[in-house]
């Protein structure tokens, strides 16, 4: 006869009593688990103040939740959503595995000036344009910096609260000249068959335009920057768009795959206004105005003449600069201020505007030569000479 | 004596190990469910809900207090529950009462819970609105890939999602179409004794079997992007003038029936015909001890003469209206209305109509076999002293005429030059009318699945075939079949009895493995509603569309096979 633990023993007939019993031990059981919560939130009220044990114990969904900036503190690293595949805005180098281009540039910017490291302490999230938004609202990334355009619908219907326009961009046409031998316009596509990523204001701004103008054409969506790549370099589609600055990225790009045997040629047309910004998530005020400021910190810090070479000689008797330098003019949450040296670490780090658009597009020598896209003359000159970047005055 | 001693103590034994379980299990509960009565609790604070008017609320001070003692009554409710029910001393009718009462207690965490926060989700963010009203918007965009329709840039969004479900539609159909054919062509080489056959099939389905379809769709991808010459060379690449085709994807020539007079006139000609031999070559029965009515065959009381006439003649109308509507398929204009649904103006409704009437007389041909009304004789009976099949034969020859006077066959005419001037080749086209083409990205995604669903369906059939007895193939080799007729008329007759569950299977798996589409560039209905989500929001309103969607094609495609099944399985072995 096996003897094993008898903790009990019963007449057949006692079958309510083992019940009790039974229930007893259980309520023994949870009565452990019951007061071990309960210990843990006691230690917790030890350490923290009253009014914010609510809040800790049960993280509340869908309430004003805290600040983005708050989490990202408290985590350490900021989640940028990214493009990896223009040259220029959002890059990522096969072959040194470095990230560039004026989109990294501003995530770096923005993690400087909330007191991060933009070197390690940057995670990318590459975010393509079909889900950028998604994962915007699903919290995967904290701010989304990926040639995104400015329109009224993603305001208004979608998650996401628009922050500095770092780049003013339209959309253009790069033609494949083989297939299109004089083409001088788009007036002279007609026929032509364009690939276009699905899920971009360019792929209704092309709709918009062949349409309006009598043209026939044949669209071709593609998910993303290489596939249109794949299509565009085995002639599958005959005419690529997109921003300007990608096309001219994507011209580079092919002109470099020595089997490409095709001319190409960008059209002179624009087809649409993009502004590309910064995005955040709606209802998240104190952080979308600190990704809003570093931009216009780094247009004020060109205008003021700061850069990353000078920002520590400069006169801090002067109110303009003092500003700009040693104070952070109430930007941050109530438990995370910026520091007050907030631009001298984001100039020290990536530089003013002018340094960012070198470095991105040009040689990076602060001389601005050997431009992929020419920032004179264009929409994205300061307001001085003639441009739109234009900071509203900080103070 | 002894034994009763030994029964005594088993009933009274209880070691620790009979509460482990139970213990474990409570703990668990308890804290899965705390979580979420937490998240309930939260819900029934004050000025939280405006949709919830309730006599009573939870401070919310106390919501993990109140979670907490909830959760620990209902995990140990729950447990000794259980306890009482696994020791089998209830009726097995409380049993079932018990088993009952404690999923619906144990879920009630969750479904509260879930009930709530949506409640919640719907009164914060409004992505949560259920709003169909931007469907009716105009798109704003246009796609490739639009075929019957022709959008234009004012269409709804609706309509987009029209041709999506057309294009995912028509991939499937063909997609298993040719999955089923290789599949079960692999399936039996797999078991062939030639060495060379049966490795080749293995090394067939290991390949395809076990790589990602996503990997496979890329690969196919680019092996027509650049395999194919680009359109530049379309003029070099063609059959006779008839057929071109280039990495866009394949030009045929254009076939229509410009005569709709003579092909309805040949359809009714072979339909009708086939009724009048039904009727003269049916076997008469007796009609005796038949139901004054019967649910399942409502025209019984027209007598076993004239019932199956009636029915053939509801099969063949109703097949004739279904290629009518598929016919004018390209005017479809339709809206998900009940009351478009039921008028019988446009071409679409005819469709439903149609195919509803079509299963039902299918059905009822069914049944009529069954009860044995439709027997026909083998002998010929002589019409006007006419041997039938000479009157088939002339049916037949008619018919065929009369198709092919009513098609026209257009050449597809590649134009080059625009006023005698050479066009670069980015400007040739194919006039309009001429040509009927196969984009590549839907051939690219049809092999793709095809590939890939043919090798899960060869194993489908391997398995089936070797679950056959022995004896089933024994038997045949000695009766003298050959081994063709063994393979056609023992084996896989027998063998589709156990692979269609598993078949449906597959098929599902191809339905909903077509969304993969969005990665090659392909306008499927997945691929169209996400865009729409991402220009217009509501991601939960646009999502419940493509679950019902998938669900939907799944739905049919499983009652088809069910049926299918059903019909097979009839005849027990």
């Amino acid at each position: 006869m096996t003897k094993s633990v008898v903790l009990y023993t019963v007449s057949k007939n006692n079958w309510f009593m083992k019940q009790i019993y039974a229930l007893i031990v259980m309520l023994m059981m949870a009565s452990v688990a019951f007061t071990g919560c309960v210990s843990d939130d006691g230690d917790a009220d030890d350490t923290t103040v009253d009014d914010t044990t609510d809040d800790t114990t049960v993280e509340p969904v869908g309430e004003e939740a805290k600040s983005t900036l708050d989490v990202i503190i408290e985590r350490g690293s900021l989640k940028c959503g990214i493009k990896t595949s223009q040259f220029g805005m959002g890059y990522l180098d096969s072959d040194t595995g470095v990230y560039s281009g004026l989109d990294v540039e501003y995530c770096r910017a923005v993690a400087a000036a909330i007191g991060l490291n933009p070197d390690e302490n940057i995670e990318y999230v590459v975010a393509s344009a079909g889900d950028r938004f998604t994962k915007l609202a699903d919290k995967e990334i904290d701010v989304l910096i990926r040639t995104t355009t400015w329109t009224t619908s993603r305001d208004a219907d979608l998650n996401a609260d628009f922050a500095g326009i770092n780049f003013y961009d339209g959309q253009g046409m790069l033609v494949n000249t083989g297939a299109h031998a004089d083409a001088d316009s788009i007036m002279d596509l007609d026929g032509a068959k364009v690939c276009t990523t699905t899920g971009t204001t360019t792929e209704g701004n092309l709709a918009d335009y062949f349409t309006t103008n009598g043209l026939t054409y044949d669209v071709v969506g593609v998910a993303d920057d290489g596939q249109a790549m794949e299509k565009f370099k085995a002639e599958d589609c005959t005419a690529w768009t997109g921003d300007m600055s990608n096309m001219v990225a994507q011209q580079w790009a092919v002109g470099n795959d020595a089997n490409v045997t095709f001319g190409m040629a960008i059209m002179p047309e624009l087809l649409s206004k993009e502004p590309l910004g910064a995005a955040t998530r709606d209802n998240d005020a104190d952080w979308n105005e600190v990704v809003t400021w570093v931009w216009y910190g780094m247009l004020t810090a060109e205008e003021l003449g700061v850069d990353s070479s000078n920002y520590g000689d400069q006169d801090m008797e002067n109110p303009a600069y003092s500003r700009l330098l040693n104070n952070n003019l109430g930007l941050g949450t109530e438990a995370n201020p910026l520091s007050a040296t907030w631009m001298q670490d984001v100039l020290k780090h990536v530089g003013n505007y002018h340094e960012a658009y070198d470095k991105s597009f040009c040689d990076g020598d602060g001389t601005m030569a050997n431009c992929l896209v020419d920032r004179a003359g264009t929409m994205n000159a300061p307001y001085w000479e003639g441009g739109l970047q234009y900071a509203p005055p900080m103070r | 004596m002894e034994k009763q001693n030994i029964d005594k103590f088993k009933i009274s034994k209880y070691s620790l190990s009979d509460f482990l379980p139970y213990g474990s299990f409570i703990l668990l509960y308890f804290f899965i469910s705390n979580i979420f009565l937490d998240l309930t609790f939260l819900n029934l604070t004050p000025n939280r809900l405006e949709a919830l008017d309730l006599p009573f609320y939870v401070e919310s001070s106390s919501v993990n207090l109140v979670s907490d003692i909830f959760s620990a009554i209902i995990s140990i409710f729950l447990a000794v529950g259980m306890y009482v029910l696994q020791k089998g001393t209830l009726s097995p009718n409380r049993t079932d009462i018990g088993i009952q009462v404690l999923a619906a207690i144990a879920f009630l965490p969750v479904v509260s819970y879930f009930f709530l926060h949506v409640m919640w989700l719907r009164q914060t963010d409004s992505s949560w609105e259920f709003d169909f009203s931007l469907m009716d918007e105009a798109a704003g965009w246009q796609i490739s890939n639009e075929w019957p329709f022709e959008t234009k840039l004012q269409d709804q969004r609706w309509k987009f999602y029209q041709v999506g479900v057309i294009n995912s539609v028509r991939v499937v159909i063909f997609s298993i179409f040719f999955s089923t054919i290789l599949g079960v062509i692999v399936g039996v080489l797999r078991l062939s004794k030639n060495k060379l056959l049966s490795n080749l099939a293995k090394i067939y389905v290991d390949l395809f079997r076990n790589v990602p379809l996503v990997a496979q769709l890329f690969f196919v991808s680019v092996w027509f992007l650049t395999t194919l010459e680009p359109f530049r060379e379309v003029q070099n690449n063609n059959f006779l003038g008839w057929f071109y085709w280039s990495n866009r994807g394949f030009v045929f020539p254009h076939l229509e029936f410009s005569n709709s007079l003579f092909f309805f006139l040949a359809i009714i000609l072979i339909l009708g015909s086939r009724i009048y031999f039904r009727f003269t070559e049916r076997i008469p029965v007796s009609n005796q001890n038949s139901p004054a009515f019967s649910l399942k065959r409502p025209l019984i009381g027209l007598g076993s003469q004239k019932e199956p006439i009636v029915v053939d003649m509801l099969y063949s109308f109703s097949l004739i209206s279904i290629i009518y509507s598929v016919f004018k398929v390209v005017s479809w204009d339709y809206k998900f209305t009940l009351s478009g649904l039921i008028s019988w103006s446009d071409s679409y409704s005819i469709f439903v109509f149609s195919s509803l009437l079509l299963a039902l007389s299918m059905r009822y041909n069914r049944k009529l076999d069954e009860d044995g009304l439709n027997k026909f004789t083998d002998s010929q009976i002589l019409i006007f002293q006419v041997n039938p099949l000479h009157i088939r034969l002339v049916i037949f020859i008619l018919s065929t005429i009369l198709i092919y006077l009513s098609l026209s066959i257009e050449k597809p005419n590649l134009i080059t030059e625009e006023n005698g001037e050479e066009l670069s080749w980015g400007r040739w086209e194919f006039q309009e009318g001429t040509f009927e083409d196969v984009s590549s990205v839907f051939l690219v995604l049809m092999i793709g699945l095809t590939l890939y669903t043919s090798a899960q369906i060869s194993e489908v059939v391997r398995g089936s075939i070797q679950a056959l007895p022995v004896g089933q193939i024994e038997a045949s080799i000695s009766l003298g079949l050959s081994s063709y007729q063994r393979l056609t008329l023992v084996i896989l007759p027998q063998a589709l009895r156990s692979m269609i569950p598993s078949l449906t299977n597959q098929y599902l798996n191809c339905w909903k493995n077509s969304s993969l589409a969005i990665l090659i560039g392909f306008s499927d209905f997945y691929a169209i509603l996400t865009n729409v989500v991402n220009n217009a929001g509501h991601a939960v309103a646009i999502f419940a569309i493509i679950l019902l969607t998938y669900q939907a094609g799944s739905l049919v495609i499983s009652t088809i096979m069910n049926d299918i099944n059903q019909n097979v399985t009839k005849v027990k072995i």
